[in-house]
């Protein structure tokens, strides 16, 4: 009986540690303002607006913010943008960034990305590249866009998701901020939290 | 000038005035227009609509610094986790209501702007009931703008 205390005991002690790291994981998770969103891992690399190259696990252990739109976009990616500026502010930890990936490749290039983007802050990252790795990114997050059918040739809009991703300092997306999330202040706090 | 000539005048005057005075009734607060990024030649402009009066719709808007001026909604497509603009023809205005046009809502576009705007821009509404109102919108730039929608 005596040789099956040990295990039984080391058992137990695993056990409860478990217990307690996963109640300690679900109340931290419950107290972030972003909708937990799990994904694994990703990893992709794009130009950026200053014409280098970028890619998402040179920047392991910051906080990056990431967003989709195109520059053509009157209302919500400017909005998002200004939004995103501010949260940047509000942590002011470079280890905390915001990029902006293009879903209209054909017309936001580098030097058009250069001219928008840091109208915005100059802390934000504009991101363009081959419209299959964007693609990819897009399904990443679990989302899809479409260039707007009825418009002309070069006036269209581009049909996209407006949340703001967060991917958390292990390259994996943790939070997602629907549109009726994009509070600068709370989404601040929870960047601030992971980077504690 | 002769009387006759005087009394044609205010006669004139009031004749024009009374569709002036007959859209008193609606009126626009908070103008603005998000200053448009350089490089680009479409932004938004955003107000809110008050309507003491009863129901009416806004049916037009102008602007001189633009080619095309639109009424847009949004709508998510709920599949997708992605949204779109929609154009409409109108935008009620209820009595006894309000419109709030505002970023992430609904919203005017103003496509092919005719340069970059600055400081600020006259807007020209236009309602069912045949009222006019001409408002002087303010540009705002995106931190100006985030000041005015998020204020601290």
């Amino acid at each position: 009986m005596k040789r099956y205390y040990l295990p039984v005991a080391a058992l137990i002690v695993i056990a409860l540690v478990w217990i307690s790291v996963l109640g300690f994981l679900r109340s931290g998770e419950a107290e972030f303002y972003g909708d937990s969103y799990s994904r694994p891992a990703f990893d992709f690399s794009l130009t950026d607006h200053r014409n280098r190259k970028f890619s998402l696990s040179d920047h392991t252990g910051k906080v990056v913010l990431l967003n989709f739109g195109f520059t053509n976009c009157p209302d919500i990616c400017p909005t998002t943008l200004g939004m995103l500026g501010e949260v940047l502010d509000l942590v002011g930890d470079n280890r905390a960034m915001a990029i902006f990936i293009t879903v209209d490749p054909e017309r936001d290039t580098v030097s058009r990305l250069g001219d928008y983007i840091p109208f915005f802050h100059d802390r934000i990252v504009g991101l363009t590249g081959p419209e299959q790795a964007i693609k990819r990114i897009n399904d990443a997050c679990g989302t899809l866009y479409s260039k707007e059918q009825e418009a002309s040739e070069d006036d269209y809009l581009v049909i996209h998701s407006p949340a703001v991703y967060l991917v958390g300092p292990g390259g994996e997306i943790l939070l997602r901020y629907p549109k009726e999330k994009l509070h600068p202040e709370k989404i601040a706090d929870d960047v601030k939290r992971l980077l504690l | 000038m002769t009387m006759k000539k005087k009394t044609l005048l205010v006669f004139l005057f009031f004749l024009l005035a009374a569709p002036l005075a007959r859209g008193e009734g609606i009126s626009v607060k908070d103008p603005w227009v998000r200053q448009n990024p350089p490089g680009t030649s479409v932004t938004a402009a955003y107000m809110v609509i008050e309507n003491p009066g009863p129901d009416d719709e806004l049916v037009e808007i102008s602007c001189g610094c633009s080619r095309e001026a639109s009424l847009h909604v949004i709508e998510m497509k709920e599949d997708s986790d992605s949204m779109a603009m929609r154009e409409v023809a109108s935008m009620a205005v209820p009595s006894g209501a309000s419109l709030a046009l505002s970023p992430g809502g609904p919203h005017v576009m103003l496509m092919g702007l005719s340069g970059d705007i600055k400081e600020s821009v006259v807007l020209e509404l236009r309602f069912r009931s045949g009222a006019r109102i001409s408002v002087k919108a303010p540009v705002l730039s995106p931190r100006a703008a985030q000041k005015r929608t998020h204020p601290h």
